[in-house]
């Protein structure tokens, strides 16, 4: 079995990592009912003696000791990552995984990543390679951090190319929180587009997600709670509704959002932590949804997330939740995949699902979904057999899909806003190894990522003939 | 009788009988039928039916009890050979399991004492306290899968695997071939040799090997690959039989196709035969024939493992005389891969009906062996939508033949299994027409028979089709033909580049691939082309040509078109 370090860095970073530690203990303590350390929950946390100060790790099989999260918590002010250490969660984080100043990075990118970079890389080299030391094989590595604010966008993607330095061969999974059009940090657009050129070049596969449409989502959750049909009942006790259950008693303002982001980390690592008839490894995420190198940014969609409980028509149910998840409402960035070019997508679906529910729906989908030419069976899929808590079965999809491309161009609309008028530009420029033409080289890697979707996007309407077939002579 | 079971032995080359000396097993016995059944020729042949057998005995029960007696006597005097069974990745460990779960459980409902000495001897090994342990070595990169597949056959309390006998890693090689054949093959080659090597120590003799995998992907088909090299370099004159399954059409892994055509451009050069399974068709069995409603992979390997169990399980031949032939491997080879162009064989088995259908159905051999003939000729791997207007072209009118025929199946040869009651009274001239074969091969040949009178797995008749014919030829094609698009577009080499699999090597495999295509795809046209008076050549793939050099998008801008030249053949 394999193990996965996250990484949250920034105030997004650790409140998404805060709620994703929840949430992963509560998942474990649903599925592991005899409080044995086993091989699942062996992927994310460490089982050690809290009588020893380090060093005392239990091996697999033995019982729950003390559970120590693989994780390495970066801030640049102190605020959350105090707030998490005074809070239910505190028991899993040591100080050592723990990163903070005081002064944070005022919203800019180049104080992140440059000056902090520089500052602390030694200590952050030094608690990555700490947290790796006590993985037996080390698979993976969670970055989650936010691209608007300066500690996430600056200093995330400073780990993110510390991390391919020191560990080439370990999977680099990101999970970016974009920001949304009317975001309150002014200089989100260059602190967004710097971080995107970083994420290019750096990441094995980007999953971004929207503030916006996690917002859109979780108001739409409460409407729905508040006035259920008669008949359905809105599901209390799932995960992804609710914080309600887990280790933190109450709701904090971004909880909710939160919660759907560390659910969405939690079905991706399932497969590759819980038993199932098609098991779905992590190393196979980038393998089968990145045909190019650049281009390996994959839109995420979580079903069900509206949980009416319809126990009548199970059925049903199970294909409406395949059809959710192409639908708009579904996905985690404000994106319609089906009217955009599918370069590849994968199923992972958790829960007590066959294969003949798999082929019935793709079956049932793919008519409606463009592919791109040389990959229109390009699909992959993973079955695991543990559900969500609170759920039967659910599914995330993860889309190498072209309706990124409308994200990224409005960003870029609202990045050059601000460069044309060079607003801004000498708090960057203050930085020490800041130059102006960051901006510029990290503006033509955005247009030209745009451009290689553009090209994609081309080919949709066109029929493509078969390539020529090598010939035999006789 | 100057025979003994030791000269026997020697004569086929194929006992490890000191194993002191034997650290690594002398070359075994990749020898024809002839060699192998040498040693009963002599003594059996007044007893036992021969080959289409027409005796017809009163009592059924009472003759096979006469049979058993008589093969059992023949038995005691011979070594039975065993096959070690190599199973690489999630698909392959868990159609393996089912395999031997099917394989015990015929063995044990049977009373024919014999039936069962030889199956057990075949595929277990029995501990000290007389347990069955699989003759199975267990190879993935990850543990999940080998955990499962032990602790189920534990479970099951008829028989497990050896305690020792699987090999698994922490990481899995995430569906990429070149990772699990140049990366995880050679890093884990000792252990995995040293696993097999002890499992072929146990055999008294061995028969060969049959490693069991998927193409599409990772372990199984890179690992599997490399597995079946370091086979085919340790153990060179066994037989290697490949049992392969096919990924569903529509997608389970993206870079299934990838996978597929480097894995089967590469065991084409290293495997004597290589059994399919597609899982699309064990699907379509599944739903359709055994009505089950929510299909899981076990139902799917299940069928497959039924399929291969009706292949591998105790047989009378022609050539064995009465006995159980104790060659499964090497009579499996000499009756199909008789050329070594042609090394794809699909198996199709009829009856398969839901098990509480069984009871209210009664079979009749004309009957199943009517509807096999069609499901061969017509190209349908499985009972059920079967095209009763394909027929084979009139024998005087081959040489006009139309290319509407084309969806008409030749066959290069074919092994027809029956098993169960009155299996001697089977009449299956049918299938040895030679209108179904190619012009190269007379039928005689090219069809063998094998019969055992004790019925498997439920069915009280079952007959079992292994075809080394253009079955699988579509499948194949549109294989290569996806991932030819794909490799067009350079999408997904990248991950493959990283691993030291360059442009080049996939060239290679899609060139010999290519290959295979067109030499399945001549076994009828050439008798065509003849009857036009012309012969048709086309341009010419060159390894040192463009392709070698080409840039990224060199094979797009400038795609080379095949060239027809039409020659007059004087």
């Amino acid at each position: 079995m394999t193990q996965s370090i996250v990484v949250q860095v920034g105030q997004c970073g650790n409140q998404v990592g805060c709620r994703f530690w929840d949430l992963a203990l509560r998942e474990h303590a649903h599925v592991n009912k005899r409080g044995l350390y086993d091989e699942a929950l062996s992927s994310f946390f460490r089982n050690v003696d809290p009588r020893k100060s380090d060093g005392g790790a239990f091996y697999v099989g033995g019982r729950i000791q003390h559970l120590k999260a693989r994780a390495v918590l970066i801030d640049m002010e102190e605020g959350v990552v105090h707030g998490i250490l005074q809070g239910p969660l505190r028991e899993v984080f040591d100080s050592a995984q723990l990163l903070t100043d005081v002064s944070g990075s005022g919203n800019n990118w180049a104080v992140g990543n440059l000056r902090y970079g520089s500052a602390y890389r030694d200590s952050i080299v030094n608690k990555l390679r700490k947290a790796a030391e006590h993985c037996d094989c080390l698979q993976c590595f969670f970055l989650i951090h936010s691209m608007g604010g300066g500690t996430g966008s600056g200093l995330g993607t400073r780990v993110l190319s510390l991390l391919e330095e020191e560990f080439p061969d370990v999977c680099r999974i990101v999970t970016a929180m974009y920001p949304s059009a009317e975001d309150d940090v002014i200089t989100s657009p260059y602190n967004s587009v710097l971080a995107m050129r970083e994420l290019t070049e750096h990441a094995d596969c980007v999953l971004p997600v929207e503030n916006q449409s996690l917002v859109d989502i979780v108001n739409k959750i409460s409407l729905m709670s508040h006035d259920a049909k008669p008949g359905s009942v809105l599901k209390k006790e799932s995960t992804v509704t609710s914080g309600q259950g887990g280790v933190s008693p109450t709701e904090r303002p971004f909880d909710a959002m939160n919660n759907i982001v560390a659910n969405l980390l939690l079905n991706i690592t399932s497969s590759s932590r819980f038993e199932g008839s098609l098991n779905m490894d992590l190393n196979e995420i980038a393998m089968n949804l990145v045909p190019f190198p650049r281009l390996h940014y994959l839109v995420p969609s979580l079903t069900p997330l509206y949980t009416l409980a319809d126990v009548n028509i199970p059925t049903r149910r199970l294909d409406q939740m395949f059809s959710d998840a192409f639908s708009k409402e579904h996905q985690l960035i404000r994106a319609d995949p089906k009217h955009s070019l599918y370069l590849a997508c994968a199923l992972m679906v958790r829960g007590n699902v066959q294969v003949s529910d798999l082929r019935r729906n793709i079956e049932r989908l793919r008519p409606s979904l463009p592919f791109v030419s040389w990959n229109q069976e390009g699909w992959k899929t993973g079955l695991c057999s543990v559900p969500p808590v609170g759920h039967t079965h659910s599914l995330l999809a993860l889309a190498n899909n072209t309706c990124v491309k409308p994200t990224f161009m409005k960003l870029r609309d609202r990045f050059t806003k601000l460069y044309k008028k060079k607003a801004h530009l000498h708090h960057y420029l203050h930085v020490d190894g800041m130059e102006q033409n960051a901006f510029s080289e990290a503006l033509s890697s955005l247009s030209a990522l745009i451009e290689e979707y553009h090209h994609l996007d081309a080919t949709k309407a066109r029929l493509i003939p078969d390539a020529p077939r090598l010939s035999i002579a006789r | 009788m100057s025979n003994t079971p030791a000269m026997a032995a020697s004569r086929s080359g194929c006992c490890v009988t000191d194993r002191r000396y034997n650290r690594r097993p002398p070359p075994h016995g990749r020898t024809r039928t002839a060699a192998i059944t040498g040693y009963y020729t002599e003594q059996a042949h007044c007893d036992a039916p021969q080959g289409g057998g027409n005796e017809i005995v009163d009592n059924q029960s009472d003759w096979i009890d006469n049979q058993e007696r008589v093969i059992d006597a023949l038995h005691k005097k011979a070594l039975i050979m065993s096959v070690v069974t190599v199973q690489l990745g999630q698909c392959g460990n868990q159609v393996g399991q089912e395999l031997f779960d099917v394989i015990c459980s015929d063995a044990r409902d049977v009373h024919r004492k014999t039936y069962r000495t030889v199956s057990c001897e075949r595929f277990f090994r029995q501990t000290t306290q007389g347990d069955l342990e699989a003759r199975a070595v267990l190879i993935d990169m990850e543990p999940k899968v080998i955990n499962h597949s032990m602790s189920k056959a534990a479970k099951s309390g008829r028989w497990r695997y050896g305690e020792t006998s699987h090999f698994s890693q922490k990481q899995g090689s995430g569906n990429n071939w070149a990772n699990g054949y140049c990366v995880h093959g050679p890093r884990h080659r000792d252990a995995v040799e040293e696993l097999v090597r002890r499992e072929v120590e146990h055999c008294d003799m061995l028969a060969g090997f049959i490693p069991v995998m998927s193409v599409a992907g990772g372990t199984g088909s890179g690992v599997g690959t490399f597995v079946t090299q370091c086979l085919r370099d340790v153990y060179p004159s066994s037989f290697v039989l490949n049992h392969l399954t096919w990924p569903y059409g529509t997608g389970e892994v993206i870079v299934q196709n990838y996978n597929s055509v480097l894995t089967l451009a590469h065991l084409y050069q290293l495997s004597d035969a290589i059994l399919v399974h597609e899982n699309d068709i064990v699907h379509k069995i599944c739903s359709q024939l055994l009505k089950i409603k929510q299909i899981s992979f076990s139902d799917i390997n299940r069928v497959i493992a039924h399929q291969l169990g009706g292949v591998l399980q105790p047989t009378l031949s022609t050539a064995s005389c009465g006995a159980y032939s104790r060659h499964p491997i090497g009579e499996l080879m000499s009756a199909l891969a008789c050329h070594p162009e042609y090394k794809l064989l699909s198996v199709c088995t009829i009856p398969q009906m839901a098990s509480s259908s069984i009871p209210f159905s009664t079979f009749s051999w004309p009957a199943l062996l009517k509807h096999l003939r069609q499901m061969l000729i017509a190209n349908s791997k499985m009972e059920g939508g079967i095209d009763w207007q394909v027929c084979p072209p009139p024998a005087s009118a081959g040489r006009s033949r139309s290319l509407s025929a084309g969806s008409f199946n030749t066959s290069l040869a074919n092994l027809l299994i029956l098993r169960g009651k009155d299996v001697y009274s089977a009449e299956t001239g049918g299938f040895e027409d030679s209108a179904i074969y190619t012009s190269w091969l007379p039928p005689d040949e090219a069809l063998s028979l094998w019969k055992s009178p004790v019925p498997f797995n439920k069915y009280e008749k079952s007959a079992t089709l292994v075809s080394n014919s253009q079955a699988l030829l579509r499948p194949l094609d549109d294989m290569v033909r996806k991932a030819w698009n794909m490799f067009a577009s350079r999408a997904y080499i990248h991950q493959y580049v990283k691993f030291g699999i360059s442009e080049e090597d996939f060239l290679d495999s899609f060139t010999s691939l290519e290959q295979v295509i067109s030499s399945y795809s001549e076994l009828q046209v050439p008798q065509l082309l003849q009857s036009l008076g012309v012969a048709l050549s086309r341009g010419v793939y060159d390894g040192d040509d463009k392709v070698a050099n080409h840039d990224k998008h060199h094979l797009l801008k400038h795609p080379r078109q095949p060239v027809v030249i039409l020659e007059d053949p004087k």
